[in-house]
């Protein structure tokens, strides 16, 4: 029996606690930013100072299943355990985000619409993506064996980030309780430079979660193989 | 790439092809709501069962008794109008002029008596114009249309 | 109807918030146990050289 050169090394403790701290930072700024330079929206009056955090948890969302998307196929491409550890901690951070996108909508959904929850076309397309990939992450436990995992993480991956356009366009394709979205032209230009500033810091924070993430599953993975060629050296 | 992963791949873009068409036979049979266009054109298949109604709110049709909490008012697509009578609060961002989604039965009576009452938002977010205070308009959301 | 809606606000960037903190000190451990369990396995720090 031979052991195949570990793909996956332990990486060195960097710079990312700072990175991670910075983030932080900019998320407060941010949110202080466009709390104190947006005013009260002639509909939804306060309510609107919720855009900024539910607007940019979904773009986020959308931005880790599309990592999810790329690297899944690239694992499948290549073969590289690194790629679906990559894949898999998009994910994992992409579902968080899904998570806090649901719930935003419905503290925002119960005072904006009258109600938590709608079975319309927009939130019920949201809550499969969720189910899919809250899907994903119970399927690796499953799986033992680190290709076969990587193997039907993938597939669910790519499936599951397929469903990304289909609930971006759910409010333009179907007619849902949820609004379209909003354009330069329907929104003031102050809630949309609020909105972009702070999906720029969610970016941020993402990419750290992300960067964690994946940090703990190869050091994991490389204590896994380091271990294994322990065992298989002892033998001899 | 190995054969088990082209396999896997073809796989996933034959399930995905299935979804998309699958998807793209629902089309624009999945709408949340009827239009009260769409709503009359169903003739007696639209009495009494439960359906959803969408429109805006015709503007100085909202009749609000806060004592007996009666509220009615006209649901309208530009075309087609219907009138509504529900028992209770309305939602707070009820106003006329805004979208709705009502849910209830047509009555033959040709009232509509709704079990719950939704807001539709626009995808529009403008400060109020000069002069608007939003917590002044707060105020006149129900009450301004009271005759 | 009168307009308390700081309550929804509120609740929507502490859960923002809470989940934000939350999952970053999640992040945290996790790492810090697999890197502790590295150090165990190997004897020497990751990054310093895994290769087989």
């Amino acid at each position: 029996m031979t052991t195949a050169a570990p793909t996956v090394e332990a990486p060195r403790p960097a710079r990312w606690p700072v990175f991670g701290a910075v983030s932080l930072a900019a998320l407060v700024a941010t949110q202080v930013f466009s709390f104190l330079t947006s005013p009260p929206d002639q509909n939804m009056g306060q309510l609107e100072k919720i855009l900024y955090v539910h607007v940019p948890a979904a773009w986020v969302m959308f931005v880790c299943f599309a990592i999810v998307l790329v690297y899944s196929l690239r694992f499948l491409w290549k073969g590289r355990e690194d790629d679906d550890l990559l894949a898999a901690a998009a994910a994992e951070v992409g579902a968080i985000f899904n998570g806090l996108t649901l719930v935003l909508g419905m503290i925002w959904g119960k005072p904006a619409w009258g109600v938590w929850w709608v079975w319309d076309a927009r939130l019920t397309s949201t809550l499969v993506l969720f189910l899919v990939f809250v899907g994903y992450l119970a399927l690796r436990a499953f799986v033992e064996d680190p290709q076969r995992r990587g193997q039907w993480s993938a597939a669910v991956g790519i499936l599951g980030a397929l469903n990304v356009p289909i609930v971006w366009m759910s409010v333009t394709w179907w007619r849902t309780l949820h609004q379209m979205p909003s354009s330069m032209r329907s929104m003031a230009k102050i809630y949309w430079v609020g909105m972009f500033a702070n999906f720029g810091a969610f970016l941020l924070v993402m990419a750290y979660f992300i960067r964690r993430r994946y940090d703990a599953a190869c050091t994991v993975r490389a204590a896994e193989h380091a271990s294994q060629a322990a065992a298989l050296g002892g033998l001899d | 790439m190995s054969k088990r992963n082209w396999a896997i791949l073809v796989a996933v873009v034959l399930v995905a092809t299935f979804g998309w068409l699958l998807y793209g036979g629902l089309d624009k049979n999945v709408v949340f709501f009827l239009t009260p266009k769409e709503l009359l054109a169903k003739g007696d298949a639209g009495y009494d069962v439960p359906v959803r109604l969408g429109g805006l709110v015709k503007p100085g049709t909202v009749q609000w008794d806060e004592k007996t909490l009666h509220l009615q008012f006209e649901v309208t697509d530009d075309t087609s109008t219907v009138l509504v009578h529900e028992t209770g609060a309305p939602p707070q961002m009820f106003q006329p002029g805004m979208g709705v989604v009502i849910e209830g039965k047509y009555g033959r009576d040709g009232v509509f008596e709704a079990t719950n009452l939704m807001v539709k938002h626009s995808n529009e977010y403008h400060p109020p114009k000069p002069g608007e205070k939003p917590e002044e308009m707060y105020k006149t959301l129900i009450k301004g249309s009271t005759p | 109807m009168e307009a308390s809606n700081w309550a929804y606000v509120t609740a929507a960037y502490a859960v923002t918030w809470v989940l934000v903190l939350g999952y970053m000190a999640y992040a945290r451990r996790a790492l810090q146990r697999a890197r502790a369990e590295y150090r165990r396995v190997t004897g020497h720090e990751p990054g310093e050289g895994d290769a087989v």
